[in-house]
């Protein structure tokens, strides 16, 4: 276990100190929501009644649309430099690598839709701050990492690569999606959690069977 | 190459056809009217069994890919291939002619209703699946990635189910709910039996075929690949 730890912990550090060295991933990930976050006005004009409503929606979207990028970054990386093969090569579990991978798009994405938050409050003057974001977007984040990490592993193996993802993903992802965007519209309109604890319950369920799915098939998925 | 489509197909081939041409006729000439639609709510017969097939070939497709990865016997994988194609035609089907009925029904050709929309989203991750199948070349890595998607697209469908399920909904209920059920006479429920029999003997026989077809087709590509391999 410790040394399963101790490989987890050097992949999730290359993967930052290459970003680091990079700036590849995250920045680019966040310059282009912001990008949709500015086209979105042109849309939303002075609609405040759908500023309101819609604001879950909206931020949830721009959050996978951007983390698309994310995906296929992530995985991509590793193909450059026949680093893939080094990594299969060497003596460590493939899982680690599974989880690594999952979790540094889990920190990309998480930091991303916690600054578009209040960068959507402020752009388009509606209150939605609330302790509770903390815990449904990491939800939501992990649920959108552990199942992209799957996908993005398969399509960087076809001719089709980065093309292939949205149109393989995007379909699977929507329950993840729907319940997300139900929960933080209970918390942005001001309801107790209790009325969207099916929600909660789904993506909790969701977030176990795809990180299971992962764990499990992640070797097949990846060795020759 | 000489392909040979074996005698005993033609068996099935001829009972479907039958049993397909027996109910046209029956649906045309004997089924009862429908006091408030008309003659359109006779699509009805035929749209019910192809979604009917279209949910088991997936239902098929996914326990095939299920097998595969515990077999690795690439049977398993042609499975899988020719139901996902099959039962892709079949949803395909039963959307556009539900919209036909709907328009006149309903005086809309599409409503947001769970079952129209999980139905479409099921065709948009099996055609998902067909462009990964086009895209993989190495042969052993294509079986397992594509039963690994089968499955997850599989899981998917009865979480987007469950997840809108409280949307409205304007679509009949068949089974189960009265209060919403189309008030079916019993020689429609009898056609309606006799319509999905008919269209699932029809699926077995181009079940056949298909397998038959992907038999062929990978035996061809496992020769050019080979043949690729070694000259690299």
């Amino acid at each position: 276990m410790k040394k399963f730890i101790i490989t987890l912990h050097a992949l999730i550090r290359k993967d930052f100190t290459i970003e680091r060295h990079t700036r590849e991933i995250f920045l680019v990930m966040f310059f282009f929501a912001l990008s949709i976050l500015f086209i979105l006005n042109f849309v939303l004009d002075t609609d405040i009644k759908a500023r309101n409503s819609g604001a879950a929606g909206l931020i949830w979207i721009i959050s996978v649309i951007s983390g698309q990028l994310c995906l296929n970054q992530i995985m991509s990386l590793e193909e450059e430099n026949d680093m893939l093969q080094s990594l299969l090569s060497a003596p460590i579990p493939l899982t680690a690598v599974y989880l690594a991978k999952t979790i540094t798009c889990f920190f990309g994405m998480y930091g991303m839709t916690l600054i578009l938050f209040p960068l959507y409050s402020v752009l388009y003057n509606v209150s939605l701050y609330s302790a509770n974001l903390l815990w449904i977007a990491a939800l939501g984040c992990w649920g959108y990492a552990s199942l992209g990490v799957i996908i993005s592993t398969m399509t960087i193996q076809t001719r089709m690569r980065d093309i292939l993802l949205p149109v393989l993903f995007f379909p699977v992802i929507i329950p993840l999606i729907v319940a997300v965007v139900k929960v933080t519209q209970t918390v942005f309109t001001g309801e107790t959690l209790n009325s969207a604890s099916t929600w909660i319950s789904q993506l909790i369920i969701f977030n176990i069977i795809f990180t299971t799915i992962g764990i499990i098939s992640f070797d097949s998925l990846i060795k020759d | 190459m000489q392909i040979t489509i074996p005698k005993k197909y033609i068996i099935l081939d001829v009972f479907a056809a039958i049993c397909i041409l027996v109910s046209f006729i029956l649906v045309m000439f004997f089924t009862p009217i429908e006091m408030t639609m008309g003659y359109v709510q006779k699509i009805f017969y035929f749209h019910v069994a192809h979604a009917w097939i279209g949910m088991l070939s997936f239902i098929v497709a996914a326990a095939a890919s299920f097998m595969y990865l515990i077999r690795k016997n690439s049977v398993y994988d042609l499975i899988a291939e020719s139901a996902v194609e099959i039962g892709l035609y079949f949803t395909i089907i039963a959307v556009i002619s539900g919209s036909i009925w709907a328009k006149p029904a309903w005086n809309t050709w599409w409503t947001w209703d769970p079952r129209l929309t999980t139905t479409t989203i099921m065709a948009f991750i099996y055609a998902g699946y067909q462009f990964l199948r086009q895209s993989l070349d190495n042969p052993d890595k294509k079986g397992r990635i594509l039963a690994l998607y089968c499955i997850i697209g599989c899981i998917s469908v009865p979480l987007t189910f469950f997840s809108i399920r409280g949307y409205r909904s304007i679509h009949p209920v068949l089974i189960g709910n009265t209060s919403q059920g189309m008030g079916m006479t019993p020689p429609m429920i009898l056609m309606m039996i006799i319509s999905i029999f008919s269209f699932t003997v029809l699926y077995l026989a181009l079940m056949q075929h298909r397998f038959l077809y992907a038999k062929i087709k990978e035996e061809t590509e496992a020769e050019k690949y080979e043949m690729e391999y070694e000259d690299e």
